[in-house]
């Protein structure tokens, strides 16, 4: 009786561990498998959203929590896949003739004072500050490979705009942003990014939205991004006023002389 | 605090002509360039109120209108220029005494030197004017312009054309006349050659800096040469200003260590008169998620007397050029967004004689073209520290631009 009951506790013990074993496998090929299909998705997107050369004229509105209201109009251009660019201040005048330069996907940037005649350099944590006081920071706006500064998990698929949507959480690499993490919706359809939400280790601190999408010579792209300050209760939308892709930019632009010298239009 | 009148400078035929020419080019470029002629500028006003025990409340008001003007003469070829109009009032003139140690104050009198010193009630002035020849990696710039180098916020050892207001370092700062030469490659590679004209070659300034960014490591690095007229000392004896040449080697190097924000900026200068002397900043800076900027930076200055009582002559060189009083200070500061138009921040400058400024500051927009800055600064410390107790200053700026 005692040896039965010996062979039954053994037997159930080897049912547990097998049992704890296959969930234990289950589990982690479950986690394996949504981090390779996100690690796809991010390529997916990487790839829709991939630029090789652009210029454009932006318009900034900073809003506030109390309603005052900032605006900025920004020449930009890209080249090398979005890797450099160089946006350049028109209006107001108050900063009309500042230049931010981003090299190496954003891992630099220079940020020109047109009337000190200065350039500050910014790297590291140092790309954790607003861009003009708006609510951007310098790494939001820069524009590397998602691969290269994320890995992602699928969370689910979810309707956003009325566009089906993958959720995907994206959590930085070590030479990526100093966010916690981001959650991203992106379009099943086009793949290209609906909406971010940008998160510390307790916090929900931004959410950007990506809407109005036209085609512009045959590319589909968002025309306003808006990036919802919720610590702040301030916004900052950006609006894309003019873009073509159809001249590669003089290389020139892209290099820190650029930036204390005139731009043809400026 | 006491504001400092600028750094006596030597009239110069080389200097006046290159101002000269670069206007003669702009004019010259009349018609075909009046269409592309841009004007903007902003105009200006700072009140600032300064109190100390023996001279109560100083009040000063000035005005100031820039006009910028920027031209494309030709194909690489560009005009930049600006001139200012101030005008002062108030207490133009200053009691320079209760800025001093007693000891030093007394010293003063009975040398019969100045004990005053006066703000013109008008200045017009070029502030820069220079035109700009760009060819490739290549830039040519002739005219009054700003040479400004270095990493460093509060100080800048390699940077021997300009001065920085402790009080307000990163304000706009008058141009020099100079003819420079830039190549530049890749990231951060860049060759500078200055000469600053005098009389002749041999009373000339001359510098050079190389740079380049080593990209295994993510540093910034460069070296600085200078030769140049140097009039920010003070000669013991006649307690007037002392022209001698200046040779100074220099490095400046930043970069991230330990996840932090590093620069180092200092140089190894050799004096005709003086005593040689090093003189290095050494920082460190941090954002955190929230985007608070914490700042702290440490000054080594060997030029002047090391402990208390400082000379007198080191404490006219203070006041008057802005060089630093025994051998520096750590600074600390820290930054931060207090709404989203306002912008707060406060630096302290503690020095190793126990004295200690404090500089608090605001920064805010008003409206889309209109800034309003408060800052300020009061002292704790030893009657014969660098930062004596008792010394108290407010500005307030507004600007609007247009």
């Amino acid at each position: 009786m005692q040896r039965d009951s010996r062979a039954t506790r053994t037997k159930q013990l080897i049912v547990r561990l097998a049992v704890a074993g296959w969930m234990a496998e289950s589990l982690f090929t479950a986690t394996g498998s949504a981090q390779d299909e996100g690690a796809l998705w991010l390529q997916r997107i990487d790839a829709a959203e991939r630029i090789p050369y652009s210029y454009g004229v932006m318009r900034q509105t900073i809003t506030t929590s109390g309603g005052s209201v900032r605006t900025f109009t920004i020449r930009t251009w890209s080249a090398e896949n979005g890797d450099v660019s160089l946006m350049t201040y028109v209006d107001p005048p108050r900063v009309a003739g500042d230049k931010i330069l981003q090299l190496q996907g954003g891992d630099d940037f220079w940020y020109y004072m047109k009337r000190r005649d200065v350039t500050r350099h910014f790297a590291g944590h140092n790309r954790r500050q607003s861009a003009m006081g708006s609510d951007f920071s310098y790494e939001d706006m820069a524009t590397g490979d998602l691969t290269e500064d994320y890995t992602a998990a699928v969370l689910g698929f979810d309707e956003v705009d009325g566009v089906e949507t993958v959720r995907l959480r994206c959590t930085p690499t070590e030479s990526g942003p100093s966010y916690d993490h981001l959650v991203l919706w992106a379009s099943v359809e086009d793949n290209l990014t609906r909406k971010i939400e940008y998160y510390d280790e307790q916090h929900h601190l931004k959410t950007l939205h990506l809407t109005d999408f036209h085609v512009v010579e045959d590319r589909k792209v968002a025309m306003k991004l808006e990036m919802v300050n919720h610590r702040e209760g301030s916004r900052t939308l950006l609006e894309t006023v003019e873009v073509t892709f159809a001249e590669e930019p003089d290389p020139s632009l892209f290099t820190q002389a650029a930036l204390s010298r005139r731009i043809p239009g400026d | 605090m006491i504001r400092s009148p600028t750094r006596e400078r030597t009239s110069s035929t080389w200097r006046d002509s290159i101002t000269v020419m670069v206007l003669a080019g702009l004019i010259s470029a009349g018609p075909v360039s009046a269409q592309t002629l841009d004007i903007s500028g902003y105009f200006e006003n700072t009140l600032q109120i300064d109190y100390t025990a023996q001279t109560k409340e100083q009040l000063l008001n000035a005005a100031k209108l820039r006009l910028d003007f920027s031209s494309s003469v030709s194909n690489g070829l560009e005009f930049t220029g600006n001139i200012n109009f101030i005008v002062n009032v108030g207490a133009i003139e200053r009691d320079i005494r209760p800025y001093l140690p007693d000891a030093a104050a007394l010293a003063l009198e009975s040398a019969g030197a100045a004990t005053t010193y006066s703000l013109s009630g008008s200045r017009t002035f070029l502030d820069n004017a220079y035109l700009t020849w760009l060819a490739g990696p290549v830039r040519l710039r002739l005219g009054k312009q700003q040479l400004s180098w270095g990493p460093a916020y509060s100080y800048n050892p390699t940077d021997l054309f300009h001065r920085k207001n402790l009080l307000d370092p990163t304000y706009e700062k008058e141009g020099v006349t100079a003819i420079r030469t830039d190549y530049r490659w890749g990231v951060g590679g860049q060759l500078s050659v200055i000469a600053v004209p005098n009389e002749d070659f041999a009373s000339s300034g001359y510098a050079a800096r190389f740079a380049t960014h080593i990209e295994s490591i993510g540093y910034d690095i460069a070296v600085t040469a200078h030769r140049v007229q140097d009039s920010t000392a003070i000669d013991p004896t006649t307690l007037r200003s002392t022209m001698q040449r200046r040779s100074a080697l220099g490095v400046e190097l930043s970069g991230e260590l330990l996840g932090l924000g590093a620069w180092l900026e200092g140089n190894y200068n050799w004096m005709q008169h003086d005593s040689d002397f090093t003189r290095f900043v050494l920082g460190i800076d941090y954002t955190l998620t929230d985007g608070t900027y914490l700042l702290a930076e440490a000054l080594y200055s060997g030029r002047s007397q090391l402990d208390r009582p400082y000379a007198l002559g080191d404490w006219l060189a203070n006041l008057y050029f802005g060089e630093p009083i025994g051998t520096g200070w750590i600074m600390a500061g820290i930054r931060r967004d207090i709404s989203e138009l306002t912008l707060a921040s406060v630096y302290l400058f503690a020095t190793p004689d126990g004295s200690l400024l404090v500089n608090p500051r605001v920064d805010t927009s008003v409206a889309q073209n209109a800034d309003l800055v408060l800052f300020g600064a009061f002292t704790l410390g030893r009657e014969d520290g660098a930062f004596p107790s008792g010394l108290y200053s407010l500005l307030c700026r507004a600007s609007v631009y247009f």
